[in-house]
């Protein structure tokens, strides 16, 4: 038999074969044109996995022919038919057409050299068996043509299968990502995972629009022709195949990424095999891929330039809002400043001493309060600008907030501040200064919300790893849809009893409560006051102290 | 009250602030040397020999950071930091390398005066070595003779770590003594980066000596910088 011919039906009955373009022995010259011996081998290696079928068919001939004469049914040849059919049968369900063929082939000459009498050897003039021959390839067509088809839906579900989960596995990726450089990482891990090679996706720089590689997983060689292979794709909008594209030397498959405006990128594949051998499965999945990646970026992209754009207008806000009460809120101190020691300059000989010190104090204050405005309008700005480096360490909040009340001394002198935190208060690891800050801001709003002699009370509790920390003062409620407004820069509330801010003080709060990773919130106490709830969560554990054995007298 | 041979070098570049400086520091009895530059400043504590410094952290030829560190390398003479909002670190990185104490800028003329009287009563008991035996300080009465606490005339008891802690505020009473030096004198050398040492031992003492542990009236903290023993 002529291997040639049967090794073409072979060909044609493997589905993954048979699409892999361009076919096996033309393949053969690109690859080793590549340079790639593993391909080569890989092509022997099918080659002999087939010869090897048609041996087997050679061995369960013979082995139909041997049980016949063993149980010597020369005289039932229907029994000794059935062998062989047995073996043609077998071989069309398990191994294929072509042996099939070859089987039934075989086994009528066999049968008709060994069984059909008078003697053993051919009797070509014996038409008779012209009928089991037929029959004989019939089966072996049929069967294998059924059991092939079979094989192939099974294949066909289970890649439908493998596709519809890599592509749900990508898109819940996708969807879980908004940042540019993590959807980039997540696309490449996915295409190297599933293609089983090396991938890179190149964007254009937003200055020359020159395309570059944004990431790759492994270290992707981009020489001269590989990046030509890749403008071409982008420009082209056309997969860019090095098996049949390109004769540049690039070893790259270049993809584009098609978004719903225009081509935001391309990905680019490097297999470690050479040519990439795709069937249309995977090379529906390839571009599916593509597609999914390309909206993803495309919506990181929009999303990255909302973002900016959200900032940048937050930014001007607060410019203008800066301007606003530069103009307005600190001019109102320095007037009273510059009034008051303008009349001490002019008049202090003909004052009375009561005047002359009402008129220092006036300056003093107002001073201070200049003081203040100045101190949150420059922390809101570092807060926001991100200036401020947080230093976390192990604190104990009892502490910041006696240093807070401490330092608010002169404020709270007209009200009683009452402080209740349970024994077993944990460290918290926070930024001291910031959270003395917060403490300060809070007391301070509290104070100014808060008739003289009212009551001020701070509470803390633990639970579920968070800290709630309560400051709750006496006084009007907050209006409605009030309660998030407090934390607006230059938001001011309507009842304040003495000297208004600049409306940052509870957004500074806010701005240093975030840095944490904890919440703030106001709320209204039924008719009685206000209060604001600082949660922080309680991350890690604080180092442990050693604890003393001996009292001071023992040492003594 | 004050000898008024007691001599001041200011460094400080901003002249509206030495002229208040130098005045209400004269009305009070105190002589002035000024100047604008850290480098001169340098100079002038080296041949003036002046009895404190105040020093201002933001000077435009140098940091104030190094010229307080370089006046340590040869000299004990108290230093006051003047700093402004948002130069924290530098402050801490100050205190660390010998200044003895801070004003945060704007500060009135009793915070500084008070500051001074502290800083100079500690310079002169360690020249001469001399040591009280009782502290005083509100109902706070502390016997280091005899190594008593006692609040309202009654004794506490403390361990010898809460002991040595307050010891170690009493020995700098009014004045500012920085994290590192806590640690490191009350713990050891070893333990300069373990501040949440000083959180439990601190709160610990605030529960014995304090009526309220969360509005103290003698421990107090300075967040991110260190403690004080308030005496007033």
């Amino acid at each position: 038999m002529n291997k040639q011919p049967s090794l073409r039906v072979i060909d044609r009955r493997s589905r993954v074969d048979h699409l892999s373009s361009p076919p096996i022995f033309g393949s053969e010259e690109s690859k080793l044109f590549h340079g790639n011996d593993s391909a080569v081998t890989k092509v022997r290696w099918k080659l002999k996995v087939k010869l090897a079928a048609y041996g087997l068919t050679i061995v369960l001939v013979a082995l139909a022919t041997l049980l016949g004469f063993l149980f010597d049914w020369r005289d039932a040849r229907a029994n000794v038919i059935m062998l062989y059919m047995l073996g043609v049968v077998y071989t069309a369900t398990s191994m294929g057409r072509g042996p099939a063929i070859f089987t039934s082939i075989l086994s009528v000459l066999a049968f008709d050299y060994f069984f059909v009498s008078p003697a053993i050897g051919f009797y070509p003039a014996d038409v008779k068996y012209f009928f089991s021959l037929s029959v004989m390839l019939s089966v072996a067509i049929l069967v294998s043509e059924l059991a092939t088809r079979a094989r192939e839906r099974a294949k066909l579900a289970q890649e439908r299968v493998q596709t519809t989960e890599a592509q749900y596995s990508l898109s819940r990726d996708l969807s879980s990502t908004k940042a540019v450089d993590e959807l980039l990482s997540v696309a490449v891990r996915h295409f190297s995972e599933v293609f089983h090679c090396k991938a890179a996706i190149l964007l254009p720089r937003e200055a020359d629009g020159k395309l570059f590689p944004a990431v790759t997983n492994q270290p992707f060689e981009l020489s001269e022709a590989e990046l030509s292979s890749a403008r071409d794709a982008y420009m082209t909008k056309h997969l860019v195949d090095p098996a049949n594209d390109t004769d540049n030397g690039a070893f790259g498959l270049y993809l584009p990424l098609i978004g719903s405006q225009k081509t935001v990128g391309v990905v680019g594949l490097i297999s470690s095999e050479g040519a990439f051998d795709f069937d249309q499965p995977h090379r529906n999945l390839l571009f599916a891929f593509a597609n999914q990646i390309a909206v993803a970026l495309e919506r990181a992209v929009l999303w990255k330039t909302t973002e900016e754009a959200n900032i940048r207008a937050d930014r001007e806000r607060l410019r203008s809002a800066l301007l606003s009460s530069v103009s307005h809120d600190l001019r109102t101190p320095l007037s009273s400043i510059t009034g008051a020691a303008s009349s001490l300059i002019e008049s202090v000989d003909v004052m009375s001493s009561d005047t002359v010190k009402e008129l220092l104090h006036s300056i003093y204050d107002e001073a201070d309060r200049l003081n203040r405005l100045v101190g949150n309008l420059l922390d809101m700005t570092r807060l926001q600008a991100g200036i401020i480096t947080v230093k976390k360490d192990w604190n104990s909040l009892e502490e910041i907030v006696g240093a807070a009340i401490t330092r608010l001394r002169g404020r709270l002198r007209d009200h009683k501040v009452v402080v209740k935190f349970p024994d077993d208060l944990p460290l918290i690891d926070v930024d001291p200064t910031l959270i003395e800050q917060l403490f300060i801001n809070l007391l301070d709003n509290a104070a100014k919300y808060s008739k003289a002699g009212n009551e001020i009370r701070i509470s803390a509790q633990v639970s579920n790893r968070v800290l709630t920390v309560e400051v709750f003062n006496t006084g009007s409620e907050l209006l409605s849809g009030e309660e998030a407004k407090v934390f607006e820069k230059f938001y001011r509330g309507r009842h304040t009893l003495t000297g208004g801010g600049v409306g940052l003080g509870l957004a500074i709060c806010q701005a240093i409560v975030q840095t944490h990773g904890g919440k703030i919130l106001a709320e209204n106490m039924s008719g009685e006051g206000v209060s604001f709830f600082v949660t922080l969560p309680l991350e890690g554990e604080a180092p442990k102290v050693i604890p003393e054995e001996e009292s001071v007298e023992a040492s003594k | 009250m004050t000898e008024p041979s007691t001599r001041v070098l200011i460094i400080e570049d901003e002249p509206e602030i030495r002229r208040f400086l130098r005045v209400s520091l004269s009305e009070h009895g105190y002589s002035t040397l000024e100047t604008g530059e850290g480098g001169e400043g340098l100079t002038m504590a080296a041949a003036e020999r002046p009895d404190l410094v105040i020093l201002d952290l933001g000077l435009p030829d140098m940091d104030g950071m190094d010229v307080a560190k370089r006046i340590r390398e040869w000299s004990k003479v108290p230093i006051i930091i003047l700093s402004a909002r948002g130069q924290e670190t530098d402050k801490v990185t100050a205190l660390d390398s010998g200044a003895d104490d801070y004003l945060t800028k704007p500060f009135g003329v009793q915070e500084l005066l008070a500051r001074m009287r502290v800083a100079l009563r500690k310079y002169t008991q360690v020249a001469e070595g001399e040591k009280e035996p009782i502290f005083i300080a509100g109902k706070l009465r502390v016997d280091m003779a005899k190594r008593l606490v006692f609040v309202n005339d009654e004794e506490i008891h403390l361990t010898p770590i809460e002991y040595k802690l307050l010891h170690e505020l009493i020995k700098n009473a009014g004045g500012l003594v920085t994290q590192q030096t806590l640690l490191r004198n009350v713990w050891g050398p070893g333990y300069a980066k373990e501040g949440h040492y000083l959180r439990v031992y601190m709160g610990n003492l605030r529960r014995k000596l304090e009526e309220d542990p969360a509005q103290p009236q003698y421990l107090i903290t300075e967040p991110g910088v260190g403690y004080r023993l308030r005496m007033s």
